[in-house]
């Protein structure tokens, strides 16, 4: 397949990118039109821009996220388990 | 037998003595003695028995009328409790949530650590509240772009994070290292084209994932068997709900539930949580972005 035909089977394309986004516009058939027709009746279609997240951003904020979770699993452990945590703590650490 | 239950059961037999089934039967001294005599009249039997025939008719009106309505009045009570009552739940739970989302919004200087506790709080009580809708076992996350040398239609999404209890289950090191591109899922492209066509319907839905043909996940090359953990997917974009440019919509991410089981999730109600859910982690995500720019 094509990129052409596998992009029409996506159903949308890359409009523009730049640092912080990217934004998608659909992708219509020719039907009679000329390509430069098509891209008219593109552009003025509904256009999706993907903001993006920063990796060391993503990165920072999922280690922040490991930490909340270690106190949700902390805090809905029950009687037992929390006894069996804290008396193996007291014996490793 | 619970007091809502014996509360329903009573006024379902105080209603079939009421109506105007009764006014017009009872309702005046002739109509009473007509229904009475009917035995006498249309039967030839004796006073006697046609006094016994006329309340014997009435005895049975009364039990049909009890009947149809303690069927009615008990079986709606109980769709109520085993179904529409999840729903209700839903209300309490995310209530919580979002009176956590609206203070972070609200409170200047908002930290991550509060950014990212609201949104996992989000993801932990979506769980229980699809939870109980299915009653099988859900696992909702929310997925974000992140920023890539080549950011196309192979843009690459990441957890930002997941319900609590299957953090450490799905999120393996495979997962994390795989590409989970947006053509390379099924249900992120299908999302955006709908978003793109300016469909009313914005969610992708998907109750029988095994049995659906050109159907992909990246997922998949993430587990062991090469197979998913879930049979119903329901994915909505992360936009808001009224946009202020309606031609050019902004996605910040995709929210994501999974279940289990087949055929989990209606199109009705189960879209409609979801979708406030993702225009409220919209706003928060706006709320950081624009407190990042700020600072």
């Amino acid at each position: 397949m094509d990129k052409q035909k596998a992009r029409a089977k996506i159903g949308f394309e890359v409009l523009h990118k730049d640092n912080n986004s990217v934004t998608f516009k659909r992708l219509i058939p020719l039907r009679n039109r000329n390509e430069k027709e098509v891209r008219a009746v593109e552009l003025d279609l509904t256009k999706v821009t993907v903001k993006y997240f920063n990796k060391e951003d993503l990165i920072h904020l999922q280690k922040i996220g490991d930490g909340i979770y270690k106190a949700y699993e902390e805090k809905h452990k029950n009687l037992p388990q929390k006894v069996f945590g804290t008396v193996v703590d007291f014996v490793t650490k | 037998m619970n007091k809502e239950l014996r509360k329903v059961i009573w006024n379902s037999i105080k209603r079939s003595f009421k109506g105007k089934l009764w006014g017009f039967l009872l309702g005046s001294f002739p109509s009473l003695i007509a229904i009475l005599l009917l035995g006498k009249t249309f039967l030839n039997t004796t006073m006697e028995n046609s006094i016994i025939i006329g309340v014997s008719i009435l005895g049975l009106i009364l039990l049909i009328r009890m009947f149809a309505f303690l069927f009615r009045d008990v079986s709606a009570y109980y769709v109520y409790r085993k179904h529409e009552s999840k729903y209700g739940d839903a209300i309490i739970y995310l209530k919580d949530s979002f009176s956590k989302a609206h203070h972070y919004r609200k409170t200047p200087g908002h930290q991550d650590e509060e950014f990212m506790s609201s949104l996992i709080d989000f993801c932990a009580n979506l769980k229980k509240t699809f939870d109980g809708i299915t009653k099988a076992s859900c696992s909702v996350s929310i997925k974000v772009p992140i920023q890539s040398a080549d950011v196309d239609e192979k843009a690459s999404m990441e957890n930002l994070c997941r319900d609590p209890e299957f953090y450490k289950i799905r999120d393996t090191d495979s997962y994390k290292q795989t590409n989970h591109t947006i053509i390379g899922n099924t249900a992120f492209q299908k999302a955006l084209n709908n978003v793109l066509k300016g469909n009313k319907v914005k969610y992708y839905l998907n109750n029988s994932i095994s049995k659906t043909r050109d159907y992909e996940n990246t997922s998949k090359d993430s587990s062991k068997d090469g197979k998913l953990s879930y049979e119903s997917e329901l994915v909505y974009p992360i936009i808001p709900m009224i946009n202020d440019d309606p031609k050019n919509i902004l996605c910040k991410g995709f929210l994501c539930v999974d279940c289990d089981k087949e055929n989990a999730f209606n199109d009705h109600y189960d879209v409609a949580i979801i979708e406030g859910v993702a225009d409220g982690i919209y706003d928060l995500l706006s709320e950081r972005a624009k407190n990042q720019n700020n600072g």
